[in-house]
């Protein structure tokens, strides 16, 4: 049996990559229900990567695969988790980030605001490397991407992030603050 | 930009480039200010990031989990909800049962008003108060031998005559501090040391997993050194002491980290510092501010 209880010993980056990536100012609003279903995913998540490794030998399986491991469980837990909402929702897979991002489409949201804001492919894939440190092959793996892909995907977040954290400018400024023409109609 | 240059940018910025890589893609950036403005700004976007969720990490588990993973699961348990279709909302009760559930509160009311309780129900009673008096919570589960054994394994490797035992000089707990979080990338919090000992500096120390902060200290009857690991375990109520690798070593959770101390000192001199590192920190558990939301 791989060691992957020792593995999973600093459960400190997965917890906080979990919290930071289920709220979503979505379906997750705030922290205690975040909370609640990171402890739900990671419980899951680690009996599977348990049973994934059981049938494998023990030697080729190194601690940190392990790691890498609980993280692609719940990676594809979660994803699955939020494909189930969207569809109850009646909206599609795209289109929850899309309404997600449009929530916040304004230049000089905070930082986590920012990261919310992000269509679930491109959070995952920064949030996985920049909170749990994983390294690039480590995280390309875990989200069951190559490594171009995931190359391109922080590109495509750090650019967006940039963008909205900016502070406006002074045309947004004033586009934001002009009262919008009413659309209305003389009636006789 | 090329994509190969691109994907060099984002492994410097995430840290994941060789020694050699990195100064090779220093060099890069020294010749197009452009590459190394780009890699400015993403790093600093990268520490705003983790300080926006940094929040999350010092804060423990439940203890159920906690539990969880130290037992070892057999192939094929699965927890009760592993095929269950997760559900937004908490099951609401319907009409009928709530219903069925208030005829059966008043059936089970008529009768206890009328029933008098037989002797023996009484002694139950009086037996599970009896014990609830006597009982004690158990110990939390935290992997203390672990702990101990990279401690004592780190104070042996480290503290030898004529080496020095620290990378790190300082007698001041709080330079400490901001060293050891620099390096290790994470928030530590190190207790204040008593009068009794003082501190020579700091260290990294190798741990199963990630590494650990190591600091050494300087008692009137020889050295001791003390581990300090992020651990998600509920703090312990004082430190106990513990066998590893020929020596006694003092072990205690506290703020999410794990602490071992081993030394040159008989057992009842660990654990008298041990006790006197782990009551400050205790007590200034409540001044420290809880971080997020």
């Amino acid at each position: 049996m791989p060691p992957l209880n020792d593995s999973l010993t600093d459960l400190s980056d997965l917890r906080r990559f979990g919290l930071a990536l289920t709220r979503d100012d979505r379906f997750v609003l705030d922290h205690a229900a975040a909370s609640a279903l990171v402890e739900r995913l990671f419980r899951q998540a680690s009996f599977e990567a348990v049973d994934a490794s059981a049938g494998c030998d023990a030697k080729v399986i190194a601690r940190e695969d392990g790691r890498v491991r609980a993280f692609a469980q719940f990676v594809r837990l979660y994803r699955r988790h939020v494909r189930r909402l969207t569809l109850d929702d009646g909206e599609g897979w795209d289109e929850s980030a899309e309404s997600a991002r449009g929530k916040a489409a304004s230049a000089g949201i905070g930082m986590a605001a920012a990261v919310r804001a992000l269509p679930l492919e491109f959070r995952e894939t920064l949030l996985i490397v920049v909170l749990a440190k994983l390294t690039h092959r480590e995280a390309a793996s875990a989200l069951d991407i190559s490594l171009a892909t995931l190359v391109a995907r922080l590109t495509k977040a750090r650019e967006r992030i940039s963008a909205l954290t900016r502070a406006p400018t002074a045309a947004e400024t004033a586009g934001a603050a002009a009262p919008s023409v009413p659309h209305l109609r003389v009636v006789k | 930009m090329e994509a190969w240059r691109l994907a060099d940018l984002h492994a410097y910025v995430d840290d994941c480039l060789a020694p050699d890589e990195r100064l090779a893609f220093e060099k890069q950036m020294a010749e197009d200010p452009a590459l190394a403005r780009r890699a400015a700004t993403w790093r600093a976007q990268n520490s705003a990031i983790r300080s926006a969720f940094d929040g999350e990490g010092p804060r423990a588990f439940p203890i159920s989990i906690v539990r969880h993973q130290n037992e070892i699961p057999g192939k094929g348990r699965r927890p009760a909800s592993a095929g269950a279709r997760p559900s937004r909302e908490p099951s609401r009760p319907s009409l009928s049962n709530l219903d069925e559930a208030v005829r059966a509160a008043a059936d089970v009311g008529e009768e206890s008003a009328f029933r008098t309780l037989p002797l023996w129900r009484l002694g139950v009673a009086a037996l599970f108060v009896g014990l609830l008096c006597l009982w004690s919570p158990p110990a939390p589960v935290f992997p203390a031998k672990r702990l101990a054994e990279a401690a004592a394994a780190g104070f042996r490797a480290f503290v030898r005559p004529d080496v020095a035992p620290v990378d790190f000089v300082s007698r001041d707990s709080g330079e400490s501090q901001q060293w050891l979080t620099a390096r290790l990338s994470r928030p530590v919090y190190l207790p204040t040391p008593p009068g009794a000992i003082s501190m020579i500096g700091a260290r990294i120390a190798p741990y199963p997993g990630a590494p650990a902060a190591f600091l050494v200290y300087r008692a009137q009857d020889g050295l001791a050194g003390l581990l300090v690991r992020p651990l998600d375990a509920p703090s312990t109520r004082a430190p106990e002491l513990i066998a590893a690798e020929g020596r006694d070593a003092a072990v205690w959770t506290w703020r999410g980290q794990g602490f071992a101390l081993v030394g040159d000192l008989d057992a009842q001199s660990l654990l008298k510092i041990a006790n006197d590192l782990f009551e400050p920190a205790a007590g200034a558990a409540q001044a420290i501010p809880d971080r997020g939301s």
